[in-house]
């Protein structure tokens, strides 16, 4: 059984000049799904990469199991799976020699970056296609080779940003549900917009304005909160859509 | 071993690499040409190469004075005969002469030291300049030991003169370099850059990639160039020869064979490249930003290139002339110097500091980028720089929203499309294709002739005959007064060695007479035309004119034809297929204006591009010609040229030389509703120039290689014009015409169609 792991941010801040993306942002993660909400340019993005130490941090900290991981570097990138938002890969591989790519750079052997190569074209329903060039690819199967990749090495803390974006509703409940029997063992963190994607399976939601943690808690909690504060929806049915309306200063 | 594999898997990259390869060989073979072409020797150059090794192999045993005083007797003998063997002749002269003076420059080596040391006022030990005469004659202190040959050395010399190599090394190492940082430009920077093996350890493979690469690249580029030399101008026992044998490395200060030179050369050039290499991708790593890295690579370039040309030898800054990035390209410019530079008072040899720094950049570049691979991190922010540059795009945008819809189109075709990349290439090409300085050899005959031209241009042919009479009358009084001092030597009244310095007086009248006679018949012959046809001819020197609108320019348009054909498909082939590739065609065609309006922008496009190919090649090869051989008496009629009387035109030659240039234009525009109609019906625009290239231009190539079959499917004889004009009668010529009419017009036709109604399903 892998050992738990803790993800920890500590007063972390990023500016760019005079702007301030994230401002002293304080959280623990551990294992389980958590949803991350925000409008454009709230900081999500800027978190994440914090997260996957793709940006320099202006002030703070951000441990794992208590350790720096700045000091960590490799065997920290060991533990992270990271799908970005843009659809980059290389376009004249094929979806497995891709993977086959990544692997190499997350340290896999051959004999096991071949197994679960294997296994996750399953999972992404992206077998019969494994042999064809991405740039044949359409939207959504460039998404889901991006998810394998990120899904590669089995990583115990997964960044997903925007994971669920190009997919048609079948694959999006189909990601959902697996993304949401991951969130058992590891620490999955989803920036999305499609709140519905994240509503069920999410066991906390962060709400991000302007580089600021406006709230935090379970959903349902959540949404109990904002019931008094916010019109009853046409359906009767309060959502996570109008805890989003309502902590992030948006109106319908 | 996916880092290599994905940079050879782009078949892009590759079909690059093999193109720089194939066109590498190819200007090392037309460079022999036009080397010979300078020298007026029109034949091939293995017919020349083998008059050469004959020459060699006649003289190779005697000692070289002796040899040297043998040629130039025999080389009398061919005076007149100007062709391969007194070209090759000429070659073996220069040497001997060579050859035979080594020993006295090794002696001048030791002499300037003697000199210096009696000379009280210069006899100071501690300054640079004894050090410098002390430590000459040291280094030389070898080459006493030298036996020098004479050697079928053209083949070598073949590849040291060849400079274009050095540049397309680089070039390939670059575009590696671009190839090494594509997750910058399709967005996988940030998941590389968080995985375990994807920040030192990637960086070292790629470095590695980088060494292989230089040394793959400069073998092969080098390799051929070598193989080609070696197979037209033979010359493989030469590789066993003394260096100093070549004239090009007598200050090479060292013995070795020509072969051992070659391997150090070629090791240099492969340590070079992999430096430079380090260099930009060093630059590339430190910026995130890859535009910024550009600028950066090309300020650096700039400056290096201003501190190589415009710092003197005697310059006091002279150790960052050659210590520069264009001392290590060109390297081959170098490697015969013998040169010290003064470093802090002691004489230091230039070669060496450079191999010193070389390898020293060459580390420290390696050690940096691993270090910042190790600390950087891939989205640091935009710097201000970049910031600045956008801001400067941002108002070019807002001045083509001002423009009109044209100026969207050329834009488009110049920043988009490749368009940039293109006219920059064809700068270089005008700017290669232009004649440098170079001396002209004549002989005798030839200049007397040229010298008769002159005196009468622009006259009347019937005016000239009193010079004529006159030139006869002079000649007549040099004979008879050789013809009396042959009497007096015969009669013992002057010495042999008197009469043979009066003989040299009278060497060229044989050459004048026959320059004379030559004169006479084409004068001759244009009166006996002007009588018949009633078309004025004057008196034009024909040599230019018949290099630009003879026969013997026929090899020369068709190489115009291949690079007017080649330069087009590359403005055109874009046009439509970037629109369908990007889908920005079903915006267009859903516009207003996105139809048959957009149509005419295009087409628009293609006359413009045909202007400028058509007036910019054209006016090369008239620049060339002019300075070559010089164009005068353009008011002339063109019938005042022998050849042109075939067709009885009613025009100058000037008028004549327009014509040309408008047909091509017309030519050029035809091709292009072609090429346009290709790029409208295919879906990509690699399919597009690939299809291009196998219809238009693979033709043309085929029928230069001499397989005439391909003439009916290309558009070579008519683009070339002359050819066409010369071997062909009039019905011929309008029916050539009126094809390529027809078929441009089918290309505008089928893109109109495929434009405006059936678009792709």
């Amino acid at each position: 059984m892998e050992k738990k792991v803790e993800l920890e941010l500590k007063k972390v801040t990023k500016k760019y000049g005079n702007k301030t993306a994230l401002n002293e942002f304080n959280y623990t993660f551990n294992e389980g799904i958590y949803a991350l909400l925000g409008p454009n340019g709230a900081g999500k993005s800027t978190l994440m990469n914090l997260i996957t130490d793709n940006i320099r941090r202006t002030k703070g900290e951000i441990l794992v199991n208590g350790k720096e991981i700045l000091t960590l570097e490799k065997s920290y990138r060991r533990m992270l799976g990271y799908m970005p938002q843009q659809q980059g890969s290389y376009d004249q591989f094929t979806g497995k020699t891709f993977l086959y790519y990544i692997a190499e750079l997350k340290g896999l052997k051959k004999r096991e970056a071949r197994k679960q190569i294997e296994s996750l074209l399953s999972v992404v329903n992206l077998k019969k296609d494994a042999n064809r060039k991405i740039a044949g690819y359409s939207g959504g199967m460039k998404q889901r080779i991006l998810l394998a990749q990120a899904l590669l090495g089995n990583p115990q803390i997964l960044i997903l940003d925007e994971p669920t974006a190009g997919l048609d509703p079948k694959e999006r409940i189909r990601l959902r549900d697996f993304i949401g029997k991951l969130g058992q063992e590891k620490i999955v963190i989803i920036a999305t917009h499609i709140v519905s994607d994240v509503e069920t399976i999410a066991k906390q939601t962060l709400l991000i304005k302007d580089g600021t943690l406006v709230n935090s808690g379970k959903p349902e909690e959540l949404v109990e909160s904002v019931k008094q504060h916010v019109e009853e929806p046409i359906g009767g049915r309060y959502s996570l859509e109008d805890v989003y309306m309502y902590f992030l200063g948006e109106e319908r | 071993m996916t880092e290599t594999r994905r940079i050879i898997s782009d078949k892009k990259f590759l079909f690059f690499v093999l193109t720089i390869i194939v066109l590498n060989s190819l200007l090392f073979v037309k460079e022999q040409y036009d080397v010979l072409k300078e020298y007026e020797i029109t034949d091939d150059v293995r017919v020349v190469a083998k008059e050469y090794k004959a020459q060699i192999k006649e003289y190779q045993k005697q000692p070289f004075s002796e040899a040297l005083k043998t040629i130039e007797e025999s080389k009398k003998k061919e005076d007149g005969n100007w062709g391969p063997k007194s070209y090759s002749m000429e070659l073996v002269i220069t040497q001997l002469t060579y050859l035979s003076s080594y020993d006295d420059y090794l002696n001048n080596i030791k002499e300037n030291k003697k000199k210096y040391d009696r000379a009280s006022i210069f006899a100071d030990k501690g300054s640079y300049t004894y050090k410098n005469i002390q430590k000459t004659v040291e280094d030389f202190a070898d080459c006493n030991a030298n036996e020098l040959s004479l050697e079928n050395t053209l083949g070598i010399e073949a590849f040291f003169k060849f400079r274009l190599t050095e540049y397309l090394a680089i070039f390939v190492l670059f575009a590696l370099c671009m190839r090494l940082i594509a997750e910058r430009r399709n967005g996988l920077c940030n998941v590389i850059h968080s995985t375990p093996n994807g920040r030192g350890r990637l960086v070292f493979k790629r470095i590695l990639i980088l060494f292989v690469a230089s040394i793959l690249v400069n073998c092969i580029l080098y390799g051929s160039n070598l193989l080609l030399s070696l197979y037209l101008y033979g010359g493989k026992e030469s590789l066993f020869g003394s260096v100093q044998s070549i004239e090009r490395f007598m200050k090479v200060q060292y013995s070795c064979t020509i072969l051992r030179f070659l391997w150090k050369y070629l090791a240099v050039k492969c340590l070079g490249g992999m430096g430079v290499a380090m260099l930009v991708y060093m630059i590339f790593s430190f910026m995130s930003d890859v535009t910024v890295s550009m600028i950066i690579i090309g300020l650096f370039t700039v400056i290096e290139f201003i501190l190589y040309k415009a710092v003197s030898i005697q310059s006091a800054f002279v150790f960052f002339k050659y210590n520069n990035l264009f001392g290590v390209i060109e390297y081959g410019e170098l490697c015969g110097q013998y040169l010290n530079i003064n470093l802090f008072g002691t004489p230091v040899n230039l070669v060496k500091v450079l191999m010193i720094i070389m390898i020293t950049v060459l580390l420290l570049t390696v050690m940096l980028t691993m270090l910042w691979a190790m600390r950087s991190y891939p989205n640091e922010g935009t710097s201000r720089l970049l910031l600045a540059i956008k801001r400067l795009w941002e108002r070019a945008y807002v001045i083509m929203t001002k423009a009109h819809f044209f100026g969207f189109e050329m834009f488009k075709s110049i920043f988009f499309q490749g368009g940039l990349l293109v006219t920059v290439l064809l700068i270089f090409v005008i700017k290669n294709g232009m004649a440098g300085d170079t001396t002209k050899v004549y002989d005798n005959r030839s200049i007397y002739l040229n010298q008769f031209y002159k005196d009468n241009e622009g006259k009347p042919v019937n005016e000239v005959s009193g010079y004529i009479a006159k030139v006869m009358a002079e000649l007549e009084a040099y004979r008879k007064e050789k013809e009396a001092y042959e009497k007096q030597y015969a009669l013992g009244k002057i010495t042999y060695a008197e009469f043979e310095m009066i003989e040299h007086r009278f060497e060229y009248i044989e050459s004048k007479e026959n320059a004379v006679t030559d004169f006479q018949k084409s004068v001759d012959a244009s009166s006996a035309y002007e009588n018949k046809n009633k078309i004025r001819c004057s008196i034009v020197n024909p040599n230019g004119y018949e290099r630009l609108i003879g026969e013997t320019s026929f090899a020369e348009h068709r190489i115009f034809a291949c690079k007017a054909i080649a330069f087009l498909i590359l403005y055109c082939y874009v046009l439509f297929a970037y629109e369908r590739q990007v889908k920005s065609s079903y915006i267009l065609r859903a516009a207003e204006r996105g139809r048959g309006a957009f149509i005419v922008r295009k087409v628009l496009q293609v006359v413009l591009v045909s202007i400028v190919i058509a007036v910019t090649l054209s006016g090369v090869e008239f620049y060339n010609i002019n300075k070559l051989y010089g164009l005068p008496g353009r008011n002339s009629m063109l019938a005042s040229l022998a050849w042109m009387r075939t067709k009885s035109y009613r025009i100058t030659i000037e008028q004549f030389l327009m014509l040309i240039v408008i047909v091509r234009f017309l030519t050029l525009c035809c091709i292009g509703g072609g090429i346009l109609s290709i790029s409208v019906v295919v879906k990509k625009r690699e399919q597009a120039l690939l299809i291009s290239l196998l219809l238009l231009l693979i033709p043309t190539l085929l029928v230069m290689g001499g397989i005439k079959q391909g003439q009916a499917v290309s558009f070579l004889l008519p683009l070339s014009v002359i050819e066409l004009l010369l071997k062909s009668s009039w019905t011929q010529c309008i029916i050539s015409y009126a094809i390529c009419l027809l078929l441009g017009g089918l290309g505008l036709m089928v893109t109109c169609r495929v434009w405006n109604k059936s678009f792709e399903r």
